[in-house]
């Protein structure tokens, strides 16, 4: 088919259209009452499902309140929110080209689902001085000014805190067998290396002892790995992976009949697991949420923000069943709005820009939980991390019920460089 | 020696479903000479239009599962129909760029009909566990098992003794030679990248029960390559034992060096192993001439 | 697979074989070599060039140092490589080590960098020894997974990210699309000079001769080992090169920056845009660029627009359309955008003659 007269000019108008596809994407001019929010997350890829969920969720709460209320309103005025979003496509340098793209069409906040490739960006957020709203902390959120987390407490903090709860309730117990041992099973996923940072310091603090096994990532059988924790006798399992690799522990674990109890990290959702593996599988697994668990449970009465929540998933996901992540969203929404409304408690609309949010409106957040969907959240100077505290979680029947009451998380921060 | 025990078990299972998708990689390879890079989409493709069958249309089990069989081998026909056939006699490493683009075009077509987050689990194997000391042997790792070895005797015998194995053998000397004797190349083109089409829908529904029907199911394609060619590229038995041989490796390292540092210790070992046998264990060796 | 013109323009002729060897022929490619070189240096103060488009062309010129690299083993001398980007990761962490452990500037590490990487590719190319073609393939897909395993669990550090500093000259710092596009185009022209001329020498020759046909080759008394591995040494050299380059352009080093996707990615450029031939390169990374780029900017809206399909649906179908346009591509001209251009050229230059 070479060298025809039809195949060149196929060739040419594709070429053409190719090429200048990108320029007619044009400039946006921001019209007066208006605040961009800006979102980057991998919307392709193997995390694009969750990702979506967070991107979606924050979209849709912040479509409602321009919907139902006119946007946002302070003392000062109302302005709308407009809601912009890129493909990182899990790359880091795409991240920063998605955070140029989205300043020269005006953005003020910056949100986003993080991973690898996110942490880039706290160069460009601070740089441009954008405040930095996220569910989901990567490791250099915690080190920067700019940026505000609403969920767990920072990648180190998921094992230390289930750790420390772990101790509590073998005090509580009165120390059976002397000496407690713990056990984590991780998947070689980048992030766990930053779980797992200095850890053995902190096991010795605590004065107990931690077993760490790990299974690769596209393994079908962890039951090697689990032997090895059930010899080592360890009292209970931590899971440090995604819903994926917890899936395949569950298996293994179910089917060597092992009677260690296993808790999910904050990676993933027991609701991502119920719905990835089942409800038979995820029977007696242990987890942890920093806000409520979307499923329905007719045993639990939900807060004002976990109806709301469900009610935007129906209206705007009518054929897909609940997701947590979503609420991931839905809750930085729901900061991001309160920032904006604090700040427009004291500045007009137009001089709304990323440092007066943050000034005005972040920095000044106390006390606000989503409208009961997350304990308090209060932002100090020194102290972005979110409502530091979490509840642990077990399935029962296919349901999600509480397993503890709420508790203080740790406040480890992986020092800088 | 029951932690070896377990580690050789759990490392055989594995292999068994790396060797289930390294055959379909060989089979194109020894039938159309391209290294089919969507195998693994291939394999994702399968598994979503398997649970769509089960899940969505509620059909029973064992219709569902001869549906999507029979679906898997049209997709590998409508590929190869589609993409391949123009590209005969052009360049290999076009052919293989091909196949990386057609592994977009099915992550996009998966995600545009059923979305990027992971499906609703189905349950297909019962929870029955066999026990053998400690170690532990579920009814879905026996399948895969099974089903792997079967596969792969059938197609041994396939290719050794009836006239269409032999067709598609000849076919991958030379698709001219094999016109020239009066072969029906495109049949058999067609013929093979079915029947990989095939082993991957199964294995696609194999991995899907286990680790959930998810987009990820496509990286299982990463270390189904070093199987196929640790077997040898043209040789299906060398695919299987290929598979099998990489999972032990993973398992066992991982076990016992930790860290998961049996994938890249599969690799280094095969590569240590190609330079003795450059060919691969069962491949066959190329006579070159000047 | 030629990597000249076909036909000269007429008229023109070489009467000393110095002259035959000459990159530019005639006095209109000497005008437009310069003319396009000042359009690079002034694009930009242009009107309409924002820093997102500078962005672009920075992210295609780093790809276009490995990309050349790449083509070079694989277009030029046959050895086929699925690794280059681990190569890239090794060059950009020894280069982002370097500054963060001892502080030193990037013009003092992007040499090292680039050596480190070289040594790494050396290493991985001793195989080839052995192996031919698309079993040598393997070797570089084990490069690929090694090392990223090494990066993730041998330093802590690396598997965080950390950042690097910007690059400077004096009292300038180069943190910005603007000031940084001065240092990644000219970085990009030298090493695109310095790949087409050392083609057309004496390595380039053997490189050639080696992929047509290795045994004639080693009967011609080419040490074929040798340059083999000379092939890998200067494919990542140039790869560690653009690591460090792009360590210093983000102003951070992290792990999934470099994965076996990109390095698939880096292949489809030359592909696409023709093995074995420098401006093919040039061609294919631009292609590629602005491919991707339309998933970039287009996928979200495609996502808004069609919320009630399941989530990730727009994108999909992105991704449907985008992989259906570059496989009809293909099927239209599998041997790249270098011959498309080269029979473009043939064809003004014979006007109105047929051949």
């Amino acid at each position: 088919m070479t060298g025809g007269r039809t195949s060149g000019v196929i060739f040419t108008a594709l070429i053409a259209s190719i090429l200048f596809a990108p320029l007619s994407t044009g400039h946006a001019a921001e019209p007066m009452g208006e605040v961009v929010v800006g979102n980057i997350s991998a919307m392709t890829g193997p995390t694009s499902g969750t990702h979506m969920m967070c991107q979606s969720g924050s979209r849709d709460y912040l479509n409602y309140l321009n919907e139902e209320k006119g946007g946002v309103s302070g003392k000062d005025g109302k302005v709308k929110i407009k809601y912009l979003a890129y493909d990182s496509q899990y790359v880091a340098a795409k991240a920063k080209d998605g955070f140029a793209r989205l300043r020269e069409q005006g953005m003020e906040i910056l949100t986003h689902c993080a991973s690898g490739h996110s942490d880039a960006l706290m160069m460009d957020y601070e740089q441009a001085k954008i405040p930095l709203v996220t569910g989901s902390q990567g490791v250099a959120s915690l080190w920067s000014d700019w940026a505000y987390g609403n969920y767990h407490s920072g990648i180190a903090n998921m094992i230390r805190t289930w750790i420390v709860w772990q101790k509590g309730e073998w005090v509580k117990a009165g120390k059976p067998g002397g000496a407690l041992v713990l056990g984590t099973i991780t998947t070689d996923e980048p992030y766990v290396p930053l779980a797992l940072w200095d850890i053995d310091s902190f096991v010795k603090e605590q004065g107990i002892s931690l077993v760490k096994e790990t299974i690769p990532k596209g393994t079908t059988d962890a039951s090697p790995q689990l032997l090895r924790l059930k010899q080592a006798g360890a009292k209970q399992i931590y899971v440090l992976s995604s819903a994926n690799g917890a899936v395949v522990v569950l298996q293994s674990a179910k089917s060597m009949n092992l009677d260690i109890p296993l808790t999910q990290c904050a990676a993933a959702t027991l609701g991502d697991v119920i719905s990835l593996g089942g409800p038979k599988l995820a029977e007696g697994y242990q987890g942890e949420y920093f806000f409520e668990p979307m499923s329905e449970n007719p045993k639990l009465k939900a807060s004002p923000g976990l109806a709301l929540a469900r009610e935007l998933w129906k209206k705007n996901h009518p054929n897909q069943s609940p997701n947590d992540m979503y609420l991931n969203g839905i809750l930085s929404g729901m900061v991001i709005a309160e920032g904006v409304h604090l700040a427009l408690n004291e500045v007009p609309p137009d001089k709304l820009n990323g440092e007066t949010i943050k000034k005005y409106g972040f920095d000044r957040i106390k006390g606000f939980s989503g409208m009961g969907l997350t304990k308090s959240i209060t932002y100090t100077h020194d102290d972005h991390i979110g409502p530091k505290q979490v509840r642990y979680w077990v399935v029962r029947n296919g349901y999600v019920e509480p397993l503890s009451d709420w508790m203080p998380t740790t406040t480890f921060r992986i020092p800088k460089k | 020696m029951e932690f070896i025990g377990s580690l050789i078990i759990s490392g055989l299972m594995n292999g068994a479903i790396y060797g289930l998708v390294a055959l379909g990689f060989v089979l194109i390879y020894k039938s159309s000479s391209v290294l089919n890079f969507s195998q693994g989409h291939m394999l994702l493709l399968g598994a979503y239009i398997f649970w769509f069958f089960k899940s969505s249309m509620g059909l029973n089990l064992y219709l569902s599962l001869l549906l999507a069989i029979g679906v898997g081998f049209l997709i590998g026909i409508l590929i190869e129909r589609l993409t391949l056939r123009r590209l005969i006699g052009q360049p290999l490493i076009s052919m293989i760029t091909v196949t990386i683009f057609l592994s977009l075009v099915i992550e996009g077509f998966v995600s545009l009909i059923w979305g990027s987050y992971p499906l609703q689990h189905i349950a297909i194997f019962s929870n029955r566990c066999f026990n053998i000391g400690s170690c532990v042997l579920t009814t879905q790792n026996l399948y895969a098992f099974g089903l792997a070895l079967t596969t792969a005797l059938a197609l041994i015998l396939f290719f050794r003794y009836t006239n269409l194995g032999l067709a598609m053998r000849g076919v991958a000397e030379g698709h001219q030679i094999m016109q020239g004797m009066g072969i029906s190349v495109k049949k058999i083109l067609n013929i093979s990248w079915g029947i990989a089409g095939m082993a991957a829908t199964i294995g696609g529904i194999i991995l899907g029960s286990t680790l959930g029907f998810r987009l990820g199911l496509s990286h299982i394609g990463l270390l189904a390559i070093p199987a196929a060619f640790i077997g040898g590229l043209e040789s299906p038995e060398g695919a299987i034992l290929g598979g099998l041989l990489i999972g032990l490796c993973e398992s066992i390292v991982s076990g016992y060096i930790g860290n998961a540092a049996g994938v890249p210790a599969a690799f280094m070992i095969l590569i240590v192993a190609m330079i003795f046998k450059p060919y691969g264990l069962f491949g066959l060796v190329k006579i070159e001439r000047v | 697979m030629a990597n000249t013109s076909f036909y000269p323009p007429s008229g023109v002729y070489s009467d000393q074989y110095k002259k035959d060897m000459r990159i530019i022929k005639t006095k209109t490619q000497m005008v437009m070599s310069i003319a396009a070189l000042i359009m690079l240096f002034v694009l930009p103060v242009l009107p309409y060039v924002s820093g997102y488009v500078l962005r672009l062309i920075i992210g295609a010129a780093i790809a276009l140092i490995i990309c050349l690299g790449l083509n070079i083993l694989t277009g030029y001398c046959g050895q086929l490589n699925i690794g280059q980007s681990a190569f890239v990761m090794v060059g950009a962490f020894t280069s982002a080590l370097l500054n963060s452990k001892f502080g030193l500037p990037f013009w003092a590490t992007f040499i090292p960098a680039g050596l480190a990487a070289a040594a790494v590719g050396v290493f991985f190319g001793i195989p080839s020894v052995r192996l031919k073609g698309l079993y040598l393939a393997l070797t570089t897909l084990g490069a690929q997974i090694i090392l990223a395993w090494v990066a993730l669990f041998g330093f802590p550090i690396t598997a965080a990210g950390f950042s690097v500093d910007p690059i400077k000259i004096g009292s300038i710092v180069f943190n910005s699309p603007q000031k940084f596009y001065y240092i990644a185009i000219p970085f990009a022209v030298v090493m695109t000079f310095f790949a087409k001329n050392m083609m057309r020498s004496k390595p380039g020759r053997a490189f050639i001769a080696v992929r047509d046909n290795d045994k004639a080759a080693e009967g011609m008394g080419i040490d074929i080992f040798r340059y083999k591995l000379l092939a890998f040494a200067i494919c990542t050299f140039y790869a560690g090169v653009a690591g460090s380059l792009l360590v210093h352009y983000m102003m951070w080093a992290q792990l999934e920056s470099f994965t076996l996707q990109d390095s698939i990615w880096y292949l489809v450029m030359i592909i696409v845009g023709g093995l074995g031939s420098i401006e093919g390169t040039i061609f294919g990374v631009i292609f590629i660029t602005v491919l991707k780029e339309i998933v970039f900017v287009i996928g979200p809206i495609a996502e808004t627009k069609l919320s009630f399909l399941p989530m990730g649906a727009g994108s999909g179908l992105l991704l449907i359309i985008i992989g259906g346009m570059a496989i009809l591509f293909l099927t239209v001209e599998p041997r790249g955008l270098a011959h498309r251009w080269n029979l473009f050229k043939a064809y003004y230059r014979l006007w109105p003659f047929g051949y």
